[in-house]
């Protein structure tokens, strides 16, 4: 499983696969978000391993 | 995915331009769009005294960081609106991202002059985000005219630029329409505007701030939930990731082909005046801020 960190906090689990399936199964917007793992970016094409820690950064603000 | 011009593993992949960077080249890609856009829309020089309008959010403190980076005489203004622990917490990142690097400040504060927006709102019958940007412009206005600016910059981003578009458009609004450009010139008081990272969107302005430390209030202001905006942002997107470069195009060939139709329509119609009241330069006799605050006297 992999674990990740939304925008307000709360923690969702999914399967181990790439960031760009990730952020679709989350019903998330590629645009919209990034994806960090400790202190670094990932890109979308990048596999996370079994228990990986993953972040969502929402970069959209509005008003 | 490897960066595009050293090979090494890429921390960003940008659709639009078919490319992927890691931090070192990310952040000369990121200077270069900032460069493009100052001389191509011939915003200001290293002569000018730029202010640089700060919330506390991810543009503007990467806008203000970049551009004191480049070498430009740069000044913070930063407005506390009053809402609250929202307005507390960007005032703290305002000041900690200011001492950290040494940056000049000018801050106003709604609450201490007596009309925090939280109370403007319930006195005047618009909603808090037009009270909030009517109030944050006759600041902008009255300190750069105070203080001899010459320019006024904002960290409006391509995002958020062409999701005005769209709403404007949508709606066909020829005044608004006649203020899209990326620099808007001076009137006698009013100062040039101008919008230094439209060249880039919130994902790229994001992640150069991650990259680069620039620790920002990531919270939403709690007035701003269900604005519009947010809705034509999700649509652009939506079709930015079907046929990246969308945005980009919308805003710029709308900038670079018709908006200055619009402009032209506006100086016919509209005479300008000196506010009766604060004396900003404005549209009518007395000034909208000036009404406003003549309601929660």
């Amino acid at each position: 499983m992999v674990f990740v960190t939304m925008p307000d906090g709360s923690i969702k689990e999914c399967q181990q696969k790439r960031i760009k399936e990730i952020i679709l199964e989350l019903g998330l917007n590629e645009n919209a978000v990034l994806v960090a793992k400790g202190d670094e970016l990932l890109t979308p094409d990048i596999y996370v391993a079994n228990r990986d820690e993953i972040r969502i950064i929402s970069v959209v603000s509005g008003g | 995915m490897k960066c595009r011009k050293c090979g090494e593993r890429a921390l960003i992949s940008l659709r639009r331009h078919n490319a992927g960077f890691c931090k070192e080249h990310f952040n000369e890609f990121f200077v270069r769009q900032v460069e493009k856009a100052i001389k191509k829309y011939e915003m200001f020089d290293y002569s000018d005294k730029i202010m640089v309008c700060i919330s506390g959010g991810k543009d503007s403190l990467v806008l203000w960081y970049l551009l004191h980076k480049m070498g430009f005489d740069t000044t913070g203004m930063y407005v506390n609106l009053g809402i609250g622990e929202y307005s507390e917490k960007s005032l703290e990142k305002v000041k900690a991202f200011s001492e950290k690097h040494g940056l000049k400040s000018i801050i106003v504060n709604l609450t201490q002059l007596g009309h925090p927006i939280t109370l403007m709102e319930k006195r005047v019958k618009r909603t808090a985000c037009a009270i909030c940007g009517t109030t944050k412009r006759h600041y902008f206005n009255k300190v750069a005219h105070e203080n001899n600016f010459d320019i006024v910059a904002t960290g409006h981003n391509l995002d958020d630029e062409a999701a005005r578009l769209l709403g404007n458009t949508m709606r066909w609004y020829p005044e608004y329409l006649g203020k899209m450009s990326p620099a808007l010139s001076a009137d006698s008081q009013i100062k040039k505007k101008v919008k230094p990272l439209i060249r880039l969107t919130e994902l790229e302005v994001g992640a150069y701030a991650f990259m680069n430390g620039i620790y920002y209030i990531a919270d939403e202001c709690p007035k701003s939930v269900g604005a519009t905006s947010m809705i034509y942002k999700n649509a652009l997107n939506t079709l930015e990731t079907e046929m990246p470069g969308t945005k980009h195009y919308f805003y710029s060939e709308f900038v670079k082909n018709v908006a200055h139709k619009f402009e032209r329509e506006e100086t016919e119609k509209k005479e300008m005046h000196i506010c009766s009241i604060c004396g900003i330069e404005s549209f009518l006799e007395v000034c909208t801020f000036c009404k406003m605050l003549e309601k929660i006297k």
